[in-house]
């Protein structure tokens, strides 16, 4: 049997095609429970800076590095195949994180709200990135986290932790689901 | 030019190799997660995946995760390089057409 170039051309697009939405879904369920971790991060993180807001220098620097870890346990892929993910992860997250503090540095002083919107809005970016990147379901997750924030820092701002702990925290946490059942 | 591979030659196996070479080496995908992406009924994916197996190009592993059935497929080396000869077929004719 043999094929003609039109039909080969076809075939190839065919390819691709499944290829790309086959990596897609990958990308989802693997995306998933680091959005569950996230969310609870938040629910706790948040919801303790509501309660002991004079704490929050000891609340958040534990649970980063707990988000931080289980994101890296996470990306690793199965023990046979590739195995660099874990370092993009940290790298990606450091990345973030750095940028972060530099923008907090540059901006000084910022309030603990201002703080925890700054690194929310760009947990956001980095989701709609993603959407850009990958598929489109990201980036409708960043852009729902970075409209919650907004209106938690804008709107409901005498009860902003709250607001992200429930709200944000639930948001992320669904996001999961979402990806999950794509 | 090389012979064509009738086993991956067929549209739902195309399929089913083309989501599987996606994935990250060895890495596996839920049956019914390769259904959604190949756009198969159940029983036509089943049977594609038996003549795969028997090729040797696919890997089928079933087990339970709780009480519910699971079916995870990997692609193996020899499929993964049955699908890049079949891809390059492809561009060969395109090149040739060139």
């Amino acid at each position: 049997m043999t094929l003609s170039s039109e039909q080969a051309a076809q075939t190839l697009k065919d390819l691709e095609s499944v290829g790309q939405r086959s990596s897609q879904l990958y990308r989802y369920q693997r995306t998933a429970p680091m959005l569950w971790v996230w969310g609870a991060i938040w629910l706790v993180g948040f919801g303790l800076s509501d309660v002991l807001p004079e704490h929050i220098n000891l609340i958040w620097p534990p649970l980063d590095l707990i988000g931080i870890g289980a994101c890296m346990y996470l990306g690793r892929s199965n023990p046979q195949g590739e195995s660099h993910h874990s370092g993009r992860w940290l790298l990606s997250i450091f990345s973030i994180l750095a940028f972060y503090v530099l923008v907090l540095i540059v901006f000084q002083p910022a309030s603990a709200q201002q703080s925890a919107s700054l690194i929310a809005l760009l947990v956001a970016l980095f989701y709609v990135l993603a959407g850009v990147w990958v598929g489109a379901r990201f980036a409708i997750a960043g852009l729902v986290f970075a409209a919650l924030t907004l209106v938690g820092y804008f709107i409901l701002s005498a009860h902003f932790d709250l607001w992200m702990a429930l709200v944000g925290g639930g948001a992320l946490g669904l996001a999961g689901f979402w990806l999950r059942r794509a | 030019m090389e012979q064509l591979d009738e086993t991956i030659h067929q549209p739902v196996r195309l399929k089913i190799m083309a989501a599987l070479k996606a994935l990250p080496k060895q890495e596996a995908i839920e049956f019914v997660r390769l259904r959604a992406v190949v756009e198969a009924t159940e029983g036509n994916l089943g049977a594609h995946l038996t003549t795969l197996e028997k090729a040797g190009y696919v890997a089928i592993e079933k087990d339970f995760v709780g009480k519910k059935p699971r079916t995870r497929v990997t692609l193996t080396a020899q499929g993964r390089r049955a699908f890049e000869r079949y891809v390059d077929y492809l561009r060969g004719i395109l090149d040739g057409a060139g």
